[in-house]
């Protein structure tokens, strides 16, 4: 028997039995979407969960340091590392690294009038900044086109005060970074009256109030800044008051004293699944590395669990309309017994019958999954649109989306319940095809 | 009537002419167990048909002809004995086997007919090539000349409920025939029907047969049925009492040649 004939016998056996077909598919229904709900909240949790962690930093960063903070000085200690360019490219050439970047922060005082900030400057790449994709409110990233270009933190335009007024830290200045003139001396010195001549910056941008992570960094290329640096210096003949004591490797080039020239580094790897195993190179390479991915691990297991759970509860309601399936199925088979006879004695073979049922019991479950997956869609909505209504009035800014279902949900959730169908339906199958022949004929 | 009642072992030296077996039965044995009591419904059978051969299984009601038919179908399992039909033994193939056995070689007539009743004459007929996997041009194409044969041309869309008894058994003999199979079994066609359509059916019965030298075997306790036989069983508590053969030209003088001039159609 072809499988279109069997799938035509097949559609016309259950639609002869309308009524019954109609409350089993009901069954599979209910049951595949109850299920696929249940794991949509899941997975709408971890989405959230996610998201909630995307806000603290990109999934895919990991963040590196020397760990020497504290052996500072002790020249031969045995696995000393440094944080320089020979870093970058060493850990740019682990698998699956994007790039690498180098952040050092250095004293800065930056003057707008009236005004002045105690902002250090970050010192990078301005090449490999680009490549972050951080996202900006204002303005666009540092291009090379103008001189003195930074990058401003949304959150550090709000450190300026007026040093002359009787209470410099209420109600801050709101200040036009693109517009006033700020002037930035590579230094924290307190000067009493007159200051030495800074330098003009040129802000090009300001990061989104989204992004918490560079909210309070003022970005400034690594190469410029030394050189502002070391003019500055000069012309000014400071002592050296950096709090750090570490001003890079200005006074020790030619010397073969390893140093940092970065004090905190940022890898991008291509895919989240691969962090972890980057992080562990690059820790055993001796340094510190840190990522979101540890969090997020211990997330995902709890919010599997959670799955698990919800997805049990939907499952027992599949399982009950599993058992409606078979139930159907011997039902149909007891009615049907002098038809599956006939069939048997006018030369049916024992896998046509055995395919037919199980053709029907995996038609119900499919037609009971597509509709389950309907409904599904429609509760998913429903949840969605009531609780971030809830949202929107309590002022609560949290995920919007609480149930999701995404394709491959849909797809196997109608499969699964397929699946189910074929299971349940496997029972009533070989036991048609054991009926014997004789008895359908003599059954009158 | 040309009787030739002959005894069971002098079966073979009569039947000189070269001829088919079909099917050869030895010492079939059935025993049913009802309860702790015995029911011996075949007691020893012995029984050599030919090809092509019309034969009637005539007894009276509890004899053992339908359980005789049905071990010859493979529908039931000897107690002892064997049933060799094509030179294979019937006894020994599993379910499987004689599924595929069936499609190839067998067609069945039931007494009720056993249409199935959603589908219509023309799909009724057509099923046994379903699971032939012909595709539905073909089996229809094929159907319908079989519908035609037993003349019910004008009714290919009508289902067994719309139909006569007498014309559910014609739509149950095309479907028998329709897979040109090289046996059929008919466990009391004419079980249900008046005489008239009785004489109707076992005319089509036995045209269709002789057209393609096709076998038949027939059980009926009806003596006017078996008088188309060209070989006739009688069967007594469970064994063969005797067979009578016929010329099959005789048959044909007699019975279906008056019955045409009288009947030009169906
Ligand atoms: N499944 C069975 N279980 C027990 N006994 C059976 C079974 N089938 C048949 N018999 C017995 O075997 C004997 C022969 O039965 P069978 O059906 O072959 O008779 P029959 O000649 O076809 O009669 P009828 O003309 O009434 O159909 C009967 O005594 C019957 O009771
Ligand atoms: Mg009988």
């Amino acid at each position: 028997m072809s499988s279109f004939d069997l799938a035509v016998m097949g559609l016309k056996n259950l639609l002869r039995r309308k009524a019954r077909t109609i409350l089993t598919v009901l069954g599979v229904l209910i049951g595949t979407a109850s299920i696929v709900v249940m794991v949509s909240l899941g997975l709408g949790m971890n989405k959230a969960f996610e998201q909630q962690l995307e806000s603290y930093g990109s999934l895919t960063m990991i963040d590196v340091y020397a760990n020497n903070y504290y052996v500072e000085g002790q020249t031969n200690s045995d696995g000393q590392v440094y944080l320089d360019d020979d870093t970058i490219n060493a850990i740019e050439g682990i698998d699956n690294v994007e790039f690498a970047i180098g952040f050092k922060r250095f004293d800065s005082k930056i003057y707008a009038g009236k005004y002045e900030s105690y902002t250090s400057i970050k010192a990078v790449d301005f090449d490999k900044l680009a490549l972050m994709g951080i996202k900006l409110s204002e303005g666009t990233l540092p291009t090379g086109e103008f001189k003195n270009e930074v990058l401003f933190g949304f959150y550090a335009k709000n450190y300026f005060y007026d040093p002359k007024s009787r209470n410099p830290y209420q109600s801050p200045p709101v200040i036009d970074v693109f517009n006033t003139k700020l002037e930035m001396l590579p230094t924290s010195q307190y000067y009493e009256g007159k200051r030495p001549k800074g330098f003009i910056l040129n802000v090009t941008g300001v990061t989104s109030e989204l992004d918490y992570n560079y909210a309070n960094d003022v970005f400034m290329d690594y190469d410029t800044f030394l050189k502002l640096k070391n003019d500055f210096e000069r012309k000014n003949k400071t002592t050296d008051q950096n709090n750090g004591g570490d001003t890079g490797p200005k006074g020790s080039k030619g010397s073969t004293t390893k140093e940092n020239k970065y004090d905190e580094m940022k890898v991008s790897v291509n895919d989240i699944k691969y962090v972890q195993d980057v992080q562990d190179q690059i820790k055993a390479m001796g340094y510190e590395a840190y990522s979101l991915t540890d969090a997020l691990e211990n997330m995902k297991q709890t919010s599997g669990l959670i799955q698990a759970i919800l997805g049990g509860i939907g499952a027992v309601s599949l399982f009950v309309a599993a058992i409606g399936i078979t139930n159907t199925m011997v039902m149909s088979i007891y009615e049907r017994t002098k038809e599956i006879g006939v069939m048997k004695v006018i030369g049916a073979q024992l896998k046509d019958i055995k395919r037919l049922f199980l053709f029907e019991a995996a038609m119900i479950g499919l037609f009971g999954g597509i509709l389950g997956i309907g409904l599904s869609f429609g509760i998913s909505l429903i949840i969605n649109s009531v609780l971030s209504g809830m949202n929107g009035n309590t002022g609560y800014y949290g995920p919007a989306i609480l149930s999701d279902i995404p394709a491959w949900l849909a797809l196997s959730g109608m499969g699964f319940s397929t699946v189910i169908g074929l299971v349940a339906g496997y029972y009533p199958a070989v036991r048609a095809t054991k009926l014997s022949a004789l008895e359908a004929i003599r059954t009158e | 009537m040309i009787e030739q009642t002959s005894e069971l072992s002098s079966q073979k030296t009569i039947e000189t002419a070269p001829k088919d077996i079909v099917i050869d039965i030895k010492e079939l044995r059935k025993v049913y167990k009802v309860g702790g009591e015995k029911v011996v419904a075949l007691n020893k059978i012995d029984l050599l048909i030919y090809r092509g051969e019309i034969c009637c299984i005539l007894g009276t009601s509890g004899s053992g002809k339908s359980t005789l038919l049905n071990m010859m179908a493979g529908l039931e399992k000897p107690t002892k004995g064997t049933i060799q039909i094509k030179d294979q033994a019937m006894e020994k193939m599993s379910e499987k086997q004689l599924a595929i056995f069936r499609q190839k070689y067998i067609g069945f007539i039931f007494q009720s007919y056993n249409l199935l009743p959603a589908l219509t004459a023309l799909e009724n007929v057509a099923m046994p090539l379903i699971f032939r996997r012909f595709n539905k041009s073909r089996r229809e194409k094929i159907a319908k000349k079989y519908l035609e044969m037993v003349g019910l041309k004008e009714r290919y869309k009508h289902k067994p409920s719309q139909m006569s008894g007498g014309q559910q058994q014609r739509v149950g003999i095309a479907r028998a025939f329709v897979g040109s199979p090289e046996i059929i079994f008919a466990d009391e066609p004419t079980g249900n029907l008046d005489t008239k359509t009785s004489i109707e059916v076992m005319h089509i019965m036995w045209k269709m047969a002789r057209e393609k030298n096709q076998t038949i075997v027939i059980v009926t306790h009806d003596p006017e049925v078996a008088l188309y036989a060209d070989k006739v069983i009688h069967i007594r508590d469970g064994d063969i009492q005797s067979i009578e053969v016929r010329d099959g030209n005789d048959v044909y003088e007699k019975y279906i040649k008056p019955y045409e001039e009288n009947y030009v159609e169906i």
